[in-house]
């Protein structure tokens, strides 16, 4: 992009338009030919009629007519909105309580429904506030847990991935034998479907049976029953650790590559110097992987907000909407509920969010990276 | 342009004239010819299933039979439906207009596609005299708004299946026929005495991995015989007060007891096999898993009517089904592969390998297992009975069945019943009303 926009100015000062630079030119764009039809093609087009979609109540399959909506499909997005609900009293004025002694409420969807200005609204979460609760109502709750989810996946999988890749990369940067074999085994994982991938790890994720409840029970001494995949609380965890596993192998080569251009002067001047090998670690090879880094991380970023596959074979986004993300709602509104102006809508905010997480990122490392150079 | 096109026509001598003509008549007499030497193609989708290859063999051996047309199939993936990706692929299919002449679908998912204006009425093919052979059940699956889209060789049925060694240790009594069928006491008792005896791991093999059309095919009836439903019937304009009813969460929450007590498991050692591996003692039936029942129980085998938990007994029905895309030019072409894959030959092909309920009447009446000798004839007459009741025949069924299994595997998992319910109806709702009520076209 830099390098064009440089370019242009001098070209038209330079010269004339000559049949020669015509030449070229068309040349330029015949070459470049393949790839823009297909950018355009794949990325460009469908890009332009999702946006154009998401304005419209357009379905997969209906002999309804499509009609504009405006920008309906984002309000019933992104409507948020917030009651508080205060504890049910009996006839003197006494807080109602269960058997237990907790505080008997309303029913949110009892007050949701009572008043048409929350029409189309029900509960996404609730926090205790004194004695009344504070209740987020959303217009679609399902799409924020998504959002929620997404970040927090996001969040996690990038350091460990990319922790584990580096990891990986030292160890099959040594000259050793046979070392060959253990770089094509941790790359395996990358090159299978993760189709084949998540259905696997369903039977290591197995309560009962599974290997990583066994290998737990026999490091603890104890009998480990999680129900990793069912259970709301490790639901997510499991999907973090299986992706992790399977996509590290692709940053572990291009960690693996970085590593083998750092110049090997560097360790021999810090090795008469009587540096440890985990002082050449933190001052040579760390440093000089600076740019790799920032390759590992905007990329692991954006692959991880795509996070779909292992969502949709292992738990469907369950245990109550716990591993739901922005592309399986998407897919799900779009295609499996036919709301394919709806599923635009999420795509759509899910295309400025990548966007804008990507350039922040690179603002962020580039300018740390121009202080270092 | 026009003009030196008008030129040349103007131009053509009266000899070429009379040569094209010549050309033109040894081409059409020449077609017939050619015809019976390439027959034509009706290109065919089957979801991928146990029974495909059987499907793929039928069709290899209805090409052999006639020279006139030529089957050509493609096999799927995914079996079932809610989110499957032979449905999805449909979906994607008749967005492009790209759908085979000879559409395989899921029995309840006809009524969207036939309101989505993407298939040929059958009517004119399947006449009054030549259903007078099936399964009213099948023939009312396939109808949507009076009219026949579809037709298929085998329909379902659903019961409960144990061992009589097993029943009999426990005191347990065991029904004779449909008139019988356990209550929700007696059905409660035999779980917690089975559960009791120590001898099996757990009770109930619910066989739900993995499931997701499972879950409203098999546990509708179950919410059905509580007095709930998935919709309201009468209009098939809300679920409200029938799937969130008190009769659907004293359902609902009877199912999720079975997890959280023990009787039933999320995770089975070996998924949908633990009746047979005697790892639990009664398994939820599915009519298609008969051969591997019997083969591991043989005598001892018992199939017991579904339970009347208050309402009624009710069993799940309905499966598979060929109909004739939009898309097909040949629809008469297509109805010779559907009428050959419904034969009376067929059929008992299909139903003896899959072990599914034949949906003629002729070949049920000589199947061994399905007459009123058979160990399946419980089934048969749960069908015949009026036991049976489809699942909702409506254009939202994509959306009822999405949402119904969404809030049954939180519950099981341990959601509050009365919120994952409300939630299901809310969904269910929202979409009928933004499809305006699927209105009738």
């Amino acid at each position: 992009m830099t390098a064009q926009t440089a370019s242009l100015p001098k070209a038209k000062t330079g010269y004339r338009p000559s049949t020669l630079r015509n030449n070229q030119t068309l040349v330029a764009f015949l070459m470049s030919a393949p790839a823009l039809i297909g950018l355009f093609m794949f990325v460009v087009g469908p890009l332009l009629l999702g946006f154009y979609w998401s304005t419209t109540d357009r379905r997969l399959i209906s002999p309804l007519p499509t009609e504009d909506v405006g920008l309906r499909n984002y309000s019933d997005l992104l409507g948020l909105n917030i009651i508080t609900i205060m504890p049910e009293r009996d006839e003197n004025g006494a807080i109602r309580r269960d058997e237990n002694g907790a505080m008997v409420y309303p029913r949110t969807r009892t007050i949701v429904r009572s008043d048409p200005a929350y029409e189309g609204f029900s509960e996404w979460f609730a926090l205790p506030l004194g004695e009344n609760r504070v209740t987020v109502i959303a217009k679609d709750p399902v799409f924020m847990r998504a959002l929620v989810n997404t970040f927090i996946f996001v969040l996690f999988i990038v350091p460990i991935q990319g922790g584990l890749a580096l990891i990986m990369a030292l160890l099959v940067n040594q000259k050793l034998r046979g070392i060959v074999f253990f770089r094509t085994a941790f790359f395996a994982p990358v090159v299978t479907s993760m189709a084949v991938i998540a259905l696997v790890w369903m039977f290591l994720y197995n309560p009962e049976r599974g290997l990583i409840n066994e290998f737990l029970s026999l490091v603890s001494r104890s009998d480990v029953r999680i129900e990793w995949l069912n259970d709301v609380g490790t639901a997510m965890i499991a999907i973090v650790i299986l992706s992790a596993w399977q996509s590290a192998g692709f940053q572990m080569v291009i960690f693996l590559a970085g590593l083998q251009g750092i110049p090997e002067e560097l360790y021999e001047a810090a090795r008469v110097d009587g540096a440890s090998p985990l002082q050449q670690f933190w001052s040579i090879t760390l440093p000089q992987l600076r740019n790799t880094t920032i390759f590992v991380v905007i990329s692991t970023t954006i692959l991880a907000f795509r996070v779909f596959t292992q969502v949709d074979i292992l738990t469907k986004g369950g245990p109550q909407d716990s591993t739901v993300t922005l592309v399986l709602h998407a897919v799900n509104q779009g295609f499996r509920l036919q709301r394919i102006g709806y599923g635009s809508a999420v795509t759509v905010i899910f295309f400025i969010i990548v966007l804008f997480v990507a350039f922040i990122q690179r603002r962020v490392l580039r300018s740390e990276n121009a202080v270092e150079g | 342009m026009n003009k030196s096109f008008l030129s040349i026509s103007s131009g053509v001598s009266s000899k070429v004239k009379s040569a094209l003509i010549a050309a033109a008549v040894v081409a059409m007499t020449a077609t017939p010819v050619a015809q019976a030497q390439t027959p034509k193609e009706i290109s065919v989708w089957l979801h991928k299933a146990g029974s495909s290859d059987l499907y793929v063999k039928l069709l290899d051996e209805f090409n052999a039979s006639q020279t006139q047309y030529k089957a050509v199939t493609l096999v799927g993936a995914g079996s079932t439906s809610g989110g499957s990706s032979y449905d999805d692929a449909v979906k994607a299919a008749a967005a492009a207009n790209e759908l085979p002449c000879v559409l395989d679908v899921d029995g309840p998912n006809m009524p969207n596609y036939a309101w989505g204006g993407f298939l040929q009425s059958i009517e004119e093919y399947a006449t009054e005299e030549y259903r007078k052979d099936f399964l009213a059940s099948t023939i009312d699956q396939g109808t949507y708004n009076g009219t026949l889209y579809a037709i298929g060789p085998s329909d379902s049925g659903l019961g409960l299946v144990s061992r009589r060694s097993v029943l009999e240790s426990v005191g347990a009594r065991i029904p004779k026929g449909i008139e019988d069928p356990w209550t929700l006491e007696e059905f409660n008792k035999v779980l917690t005495d089975l559960k009791a005896t120590g001898k099996f791991k757990y009770v109930f093999d619910t066989q739900i991995a993995g499931a997701s059309e499972f879950y409203t095919w098999a546990f509708s009836p179950i919410l059905q015989s509580f007095g709930g439903d998935l919709i309201d019937r009468t209009d098939y304009q809300s679920a409200e007060g029938v799937l969130n009813g008190p009769e659907a969460v004293a359902a609902l929450t009877w199912i999720q007891n079975l997890y959280t007590s023990g009787l039933a498991t999320l995770t089975p050692p070996t998924p949908n096999n633990d009746f047979v591996d005697g790892v639990a003692a009664i398994g939820y039936y599915p009519s298609w898993k008969f051969g591997a029942y019997n083969t591991a129980f043989g005598d001892d085998l018992v199939i017991l009517p579904q339970p009347n938990y208050g309402k009624g007994a009710v069993t799940g029905l309905g499966s598979w089904q060929f109909a004739i895309t939009k898309n097909c030019s040949d629809p008469a072409g297509a109805w010779a592969v559907i009428d050959y894959l419904v034969s009376p030959e067929a059929n008992k092909s299909v139903t003896d390998v899959t072990g599914s309920l034949p949906t003629r009447l002729s070949v049920a009446a000589q199947n061994p297992n399905w007459g009123p000798n058979g160990k399946m004839y419980i089934l048969q007459q749960q069908l015949e009975k009026g036991v049976g009741r489809p699942r909702p025949i409506t254009p939202a069924y994509p959306v009822i069945t999405v949402a119904f299994s969404k809030a049954m595997d939180d519950i099981i998992k341990g959601a509050d019943v009365q919120d994952s319910l409300d939630k299901a109806v809310e969904t269910i709702d929202e979409n009928i009303k933004e499809n305006k009520g699927y209105p009738v076209q």
